[in-house]
This record gives C-alpha cells, sequence and structure tokens, in this order.
C-alpha cells in the first residue's frame, strides 16, 4: 500500500497501547514479519507471545540431492520467501518432522532398520 | 440527528445511525433514547471528522443495498441473484474507497487506531491495524524502527540472543 509514510511521524508507536500492537502483529500473514516485528522493541515483544502466533499459509518444503550434499527449501507462500538448510548427502536418508501445530521441522539420520538414529539439525520457524 | 463534540469542543451533527456505527455509542443510545449531546473526550476534531466520514459511507452503502433490495422485493423483478451481485459489486466499491480512505500519514493512522478503538468501531479497527501491517511486511526490524519512529531498547546482547533464535529470519 502506498501509505504516506516517507517522513518520520511525530507518534512513537513503541507507545501504542499493549492491546492494540497483537491486532496489528496478527495481520503480517508470515512468520519472518512476525519473527521480525518481535524483535523490534521491547514493548512490541511482550505484547505479543507464541501463543497468540498469526494465522498463515502453510510452508512447502522441498528435498533436492547433489552427489554430496542434500539441500532442504522451505519455501514461504505469504512472502514468497525461500530458506534452505544443507546436509552431508553421505547419510543415507534424513526425515524432517514437523510437530503438529507449529513451524518446528527436526531433521533425523534413518539407519538400515528405518529407525530414527542422530538427531541432526532443528529448524524452528518462529522464536 | 445526534450531536458529537470532540475533545477540542468541535460539534458534529450527525445522523442517529451513523453514530451507531460505534459500539460505544450505540450502548448508550440503547441505555437512554434522550441522548442528543455525546461528549468523546479522546478524539479530537481533525481525527473525529475522518472516523465520522468513514461511519457515513458505510451506512450509506448498507442503506443502498437495503433500499435496492426492498425495490426488488416489492416489484417482484429480476431474478434472486441480482442483489448478490449488486452486493457484490458493492463490497467492492467499498473496499476500493477503503484502500483510498486509509491512505493517510503514520501520524493519522496512530490517532485513527486509538480513536477506533476508544470508539468500539471494529471495521475501522480491522482497518487500520490491517494498514500499519501491511506497512510492516517485508521491511527488516531496523526499517520497522526507522519507520514507526521507535527507538531499539534491547542490550546489545539481548538483540544478539534474538536474532540467534531464528538466524534465518534475519538474513
Amino acid at each position: 500500500m502506498a501509505n504516506k509514510c516517507s517522513s518520520v511521524p511525530k507518534f512513537d508507536w513503541a507507545e501504542l497501547n499493549l492491546d492494540l500492537l497483537p491486532f496489528i502483529a496478527h495481520k503480517l500473514g508470515d512468520a519472518i514479519d512476525f519473527i521480525r516485528f518481535r524483535a523490534v522493541c521491547k514493548k512490541w515483544r511482550s505484547a505479543t507471545n507464541l501463543s497468540d502466533k498469526p494465522p498463515q499459509l502453510p510452508w512447502l518444503m522441498m528435498l533436492t540431492k547433489y552427489h554430496d550434499m542434500a539441500e532442504v527449501c522451505f519455501h514461504a507462500l505469504p512472502s514468497g520467501k525461500i530458506f534452505s538448510l544443507s546436509f552431508l548427502n553421505h547419510r543415507d536418508y534424513s526425515v524432517a518432522y514437523n510437530r503438529k501445530g507449529s513451524n518446528e521441522f527436526q531433521f533425523y539420520e534413518i539407519d538400515e532398520e528405518c529407525n530414527l538414529k542422530d538427531f541432526i539439525k532443528k529448524f524452528v520457524a518462529h522464536n | 440527528m445526534i450531536t458529537l463534540t470532540s475533545s477540542d469542543g468541535v460539534q458534529f451533527d450527525v445522523r442517529e445511525a451513523v453514530a451507531k456505527e460505534s459500539q460505544i455509542i450505540r450502548d448508550m443510545i440503547q441505555d437512554d433514547c434522550v441522548i442528543t449531546n455525546i461528549p468523546l473526550a479522546n478524539v479530537n476534531h481533525k481525527i473525529l471528522s475522518i472516523v465520522l466520514e468513514y461511519c457515513q459511507m458505510h451506512v450509506d452503502k448498507t442503506e443502498m443495498e437495503v433500499n435496492a433490495s426492498k425495490h426488488q422485493t416489492t416489484t417482484g423483478e429480476g431474478s434472486s441473484s441480482v442483489p448478490v451481485a449488486l452486493k457484490v459489486s458493492s463490497n467492492k466499491n467499498l473496499n476500493d474507497w477503503d484502500k483510498e480512505f486509509i491512505n493517510v500519514d503514520l501520524d493519522t493512522l496512530y490517532d485513527l487506531i486509538l480513536a477506533a478503538n476508544y470508539l468500539n468501531i471494529s471495521g475501522l479497527l480491522n482497518l487500520t491495524t490491517q494498514a500499519a501491517a501491511d506497512i510492516i511486511k517485508g521491511k527488516t526490524t531496523e526499517e520497522i524502527r526507522a519507520t514507526f519512529n521507535i527507538k531499539n531498547d534491547f542490550t546489545p546482547e539481548e538483540e544478539a540472543a534474538i536474532r540467534k533464535e531464528n538466524p534465518w529470519a534475519f538474513e
């Protein structure tokens, strides 16, 4: 939106009522904007917490394997941003596990008997 | 008609339907039907006139729709899909109008959020907070601070810890 926001406002938006800040945070629609919102100042951080995360579209997850590397990409649909994690491909399989209702992905190595073995990496899409 | 008086003493005469877009005024009028003058201690005349413009537009649009559908019922003309089509096009116009209406500077937006909250006008609160969210979207934390005149009150250690939780969001 082409808002007339080029000049610095005279109001300090950190002073906005604590109960109004979540109204704004809830309309961000993307985890990346929500995380940045919570990193602006103490007041904005304290006004929002993980239990009232904004609703957002699920992320797409894609796996690409090269000869010695594997890459997992997350595609955040609202902003179109892509985040990637690299793994060594000498581990035959790894699994991504998304705990229900959260944006937490955990990666494990799988052994020959298909048991989850070593925990490799964790990727958390919120704080 | 009802007279609304702003915090700086300016009086606005508005139709009851327009004033009742505000939940708080609606409650007052229902409690005591002889109220004709309502002082609004937290809204100055500049912001109140913008708020009333919003209320007026939304009441007019709703009344137009009701009249159109009444006309259709009494004359019995057309198929039942006509009012729906009318409503859709009317909503689209209203959304366009809202978009243009909320294209204001950040100080006005700040005051409008407070006024919408104080007067309890849910449509206006949604519109104003969405406008603020749209300005935040896609900006870095530093850009958000600069845009909204916010001082970074985290210590360097605190900020580093926050960034470490989700480094991908700050790359």
